[in-house]
């Protein structure tokens, strides 16, 4: 299946990178707003446009990257930042700090509160969940991902419910995904962020390939496991953070691009990730063109349009999960 | 030269080894015997640095192992656990380039060196026309062979095996501790390895250490300590000790119990 494994690295990136490019000419070219090339350009739509456009890749780049790493660091191919709770961790963090208005660290305090909340929320899941050789099962990540999820949703409808009512449209809109840009300075702090995350997994790859073979086995290869445990948990819960604050929460991204990008590029991670950055800046520039054209007026959320894609995929993988372990 | 020193290890509260002494000299190939749980796992894990010793010390050269920085320990020692299971499709020859790891400074790309190193790896261990393949489509006995040619990878001096044949049938055991008695012989690999069957433990080992909970019974050549006697004392059956016909190594010979037992 891995058709172009053994293709030269080249070709697949540039077929990747052809396709992202693609795919933001077909998101500036979409909209409800039917115009001439010169009206959209005086009207400033172009502008809003590209900024939407950026978001979505970087957004679909961090997301995508951080599903990669949580599944090499739980060698559970179902891991993804959603499924593990870990976006509604950030989400909580997140609208403590919209919701409560603390402005300490300035723009960086909304990105920093979902950090913070990512990061507890990874801490806790693997803690309850992992298995004496560091692994997290997939069955036992489900439980403790499903239920820590449970528990910040009704902390997450608790803090909207307090929300004073001129707020709240904003908060509910935000909590299902949106990728508008409102603030060109937050998509400035999300992108240096994703693209700090992005080139510390390229740099690390390797690491992230021995962390695949299990805690063992990678330390008999030289590896400190738990020091590049630690940096990786840090580095995904930062892109993970940085995202949420920015557009919400966005499901199922961390998990259909990896698994895509595994059967074209082969489970090598100093492949994988710079595909998966790119498959997933690709692929959410592409869900945010139909959120935006699927409803004749307004547009769907597209935290929904990724979990209508995603969904069922998880479901199917599980299934063949569970054929194969047969448990 | 591996020597332990009064070893004591465990996990928890629990003592799983104690007392325990011996040296690995180079090129010996050291069989680990034992029931279930009399600690054979745990004394692989301690000569390998991944447990800590309570009590005792376990040193590489006169070093001790856990002074050694991990990098250059795992130059020197690799270690193959029980049933390793890779989930991702990784090739052959991935995973074998993998076992390049400790000699690569972080930044660095594997070079023809490292790739050649891997190829010869591949060669030794039998898996050389799998090398494309991924991993997770091959046979139980084709995956160890692959697990194997990683840890030749690493070129380590000490090679230490958690019961390299298990699950697998009879021609892959045969073939698995032939590569390994090989790399023994020609190369001069140290290779210290837990066995469930003593039978192959007798024909394939030099020197044997058997193991009761956590304490060493016997220590010795095979002829020393698969002994009618020991075996009744350490697993509590009565079994018949035979040369082998055709090695002249002791044999364990197995019958029902209606038969020994009257």
């Amino acid at each position: 299946m891995s058709f172009l494994r053994h293709k030269s690295s080249p070709v697949v990136f540039g077929l990747l990178a052809l396709l992202l490019a693609g795919a933001c000419v077909v998101s500036l070219l979409t909209g409800p707003a039917q115009l001439a090339w010169s009206e959209m350009w005086n009207k400033g739509i172009f502008g809003l446009r590209a900024a939407r456009t950026l978001m979505a890749s970087v957004a679909g780049a961090g997301l995508s990257v951080a599903g990669v790493v949580f599944q090499s660091l739980l060698r559970n191919p179902l891991a993804e930042p959603y499924v593990l709770g870990v976006t509604a961790g950030a989400g909580l963090g997140a609208a403590l700090a919209i919701v409560i208005g603390i402005t300490a660290f300035g723009l960086w305090t909304v990105p920093g509160m979902a950090f913070v909340g990512a990061l507890g929320t990874i801490l806790l899941v693997q803690a309850l969940a992992r298995s004496p050789s560091g692994a997290v099962p997939v069955e036992t990540m489900l439980l403790a991902g499903v239920t820590v999820s449970a528990v910040l949703n009704s902390l997450l409808m608790f803090v909207v419910s307090v929300t004073p009512p001129e707020k709240v449209r904003g908060v509910v809109w935000w909590l299902l995904g949106n990728l508008q840009v409102n603030d060109w300075r937050l998509l400035e702090i999300v992108a240096i962020v994703v693209a700090a995350g992005l080139a510390v997994a390229i740099l690390w790859a390797r690491d992230l390939n021995l962390m695949a073979l299990g805690d063992e086995p990678a330390a008999h290869l030289g590896l400190n496991v738990t020091r590049s445990r630690n940096t990786f948990f840090v580095v995904a819960s930062l892109v993970t953070g940085a995202t949420v604050a920015a557009c919400g929460i966005i499901g199922f991204v961390g998990l259909i691009v990896p698994h895509a990008m595994r059967l074209i590029v082969g489970p090598d991670h100093r492949r994988l990730v710079p595909a998966a950055a790119l498959a997933g800046a690709a692929f959410l520039v592409l869900a945010d063109c139909l959120a935006r054209t699927l409803l004749s007026q307004g547009e769907i959320p597209i935290g929904v349009v990724t979990a209508l894609a995603g969904g069922p995929l998880f479901l199917m993988l599980l299934r063949r999960h569970k054929a194969v372990t047969g448990s | 030269m591996l020597t332990v020193e009064s070893l004591h290890a465990g996990y928890g509260n629990k003592l799983a080894l104690q007392d325990v002494s011996l040296t690995v000299a180079p090129g010996e190939f050291l069989g680990v015997l034992g029931p279930n749980g009399c600690g054979k796992t745990t004394l692989l894990r301690a000569l390998c640095g991944t447990l800590k010793p309570r009590q005792g010390r376990v040193r590489l050269d006169g070093c001790d192992l856990h002074a050694i920085d991990k990098r250059s320990l795992a130059r020197t020692m690799a270690y193959l656990p029980q049933d390793l299971v890779i989930e991702l499709d990784f090739t052959v020859r991935e995973l074998a380039l993998l076992g390049r790891s400790p000699h690569l400074s972080r930044f660095v790309r594997e070079s023809d060196e490292d790739r050649r190193v891997a190829e010869q790896a591949m060669q030794l261990a039998d898996v050389l026309h799998l090398a494309d393949r991924p991993v997770t489509a091959l046979s139980g006995g084709e995956r160890q062979r692959t697990l194997i040619a990683m840890c030749l990878a690493q070129q380590p001096k000490i090679l230490l095996l958690d019961e390299p044949t298990n699950h697998l049938d009879l021609s892959h055991q045969l073939s698995i501790l032939d590569l390994i008695a090989k790399l023994n012989r020609v190369s001069g690999l140290s290779v210290i390895a837990v066995f469930h069957d003593l039978n192959l433990a007798a024909e394939y080992c030099g020197r044997l250490v058997l193991l009761e909970s956590g304490r060493v019974a016997e220590m010795g050549t095979p002829a020393e300590v698969i002994t009618e006697e020991a075996i009744r004392r350490v697993y509590g059956v009565q079994v018949a000790v035979q040369p082998n016909g055709v090695s002249q190594r002791p044999h364990v010979v197995l019958t029902a119990g209606e038969v020994t037992r009257h």
